[in-house]
């Protein structure tokens, strides 16, 4: 890597580091395709496997704070992550397996979700999550 | 407090974390609707526990790409560097902004959606139509 692609990877960190402190998400969703299209990074599965370590990373250094101030309830949390992982285990094969262009294929898709997603009316999910925990035992 | 279904923690969190590994993503935008939905959890509850799934589903993907010489580490380390100086900026202009929020969020919204519809362009030759 030159010394402007390093540069550049730092500015892009910092253009993620940015939105997420202002939207409050969408960290990966960014950082795929400056890691793609501004660093230059040439093979699109180092980019997902240093993203998804980079997120990681971001996400402990964050849960510390969240933890302090009494935020995580940790029983729910494995009870979630246990299979999370086996999941992730699985899911993280197929995207290694799968050829470059179809990956991004896929997660150019999952942009445009998220991205929809983002600007829906909060109020509308949270009723519609109400009503499901009401049902819940 | 820690009132929550098993059964349904236990499918959603199979299906996140596979979506997760799949796209090499956090996934914070689908682990707090699972944990609201599965729990009694307050949303900032839901927010600050999610970030728990997010970091393992993350390290797991990572160490999974890593085994395959996947992870580029400078890359890693510049990205969360960056990050976290980023991070202060824009958690200060976000208490500035605030009332702004849904603009911001648009503004996100069309940015995402035009790099989406480039990469699907670039990438379009996948479909082998």
């Amino acid at each position: 890597m030159t010394i402007l692609q390093w540069f550049l990877t730092v500015a892009s960190g910092g253009i993620i580091g940015f939105t997420l402190g202002l939207i409050g998400g969408g960290g990966s969703i960014l950082a795929v395709p400056l890691l793609l299209y501004v660093v230059g990074v040439k093979d699109p599965h180092i980019v997902i496997g240093s993203t998804a370590l980079a997120v990681s990373l971001n996400a402990f250094l964050n849960l510390i704070p969240h933890s302090r101030a009494g935020h995580v309830h940790w029983r729910p949390a494995i009870v979630f992550a246990i299979p999370g992982v086996v999941g992730a285990i699985f899911g993280s094969y197929l995207g290694k397996l799968l050829p470059s262009k179809q990956l991004l294929f896929l997660f150019a898709l999952l942009m445009i979700f998220m991205a929809i997603k983002i600007i829906l009316p909060k109020k509308t999910v949270k009723q519609a999550v109400n009503t499901e925990t009401e049902g819940m035992s | 407090m820690d009132k929550f279904n098993g059964k349904k923690l236990t499918l959603f969190g199979v299906m996140t974390g596979m979506a997760s590994g799949f796209f090499g993503i956090g996934g914070g935008f689908l682990v707090v609707p699972s944990l609201l939905a599965a729990t009694n959890m307050a949303i900032v509850e839901a927010i600050g526990t999610s970030l728990f799934s997010v970091g393992t589903f993350g390290l797991t993907t990572a160490l999974n790409y890593s085994l395959s010489g996947l992870v580029n580490w400078f890359v890693v380390l510049a990205l969360v560097c960056g990050g976290f100086i980023g991070g202060i900026f824009g958690t200060i202009v976000a208490k500035r902004l605030s009332k702004q929020r849904q603009a911001l969020n648009y503004i996100f919204s069309a940015v995402v959606i035009t790099v989406a519809i480039y990469m699907i362009i670039k990438n379009a030759d996948a479909l082998n139509l």
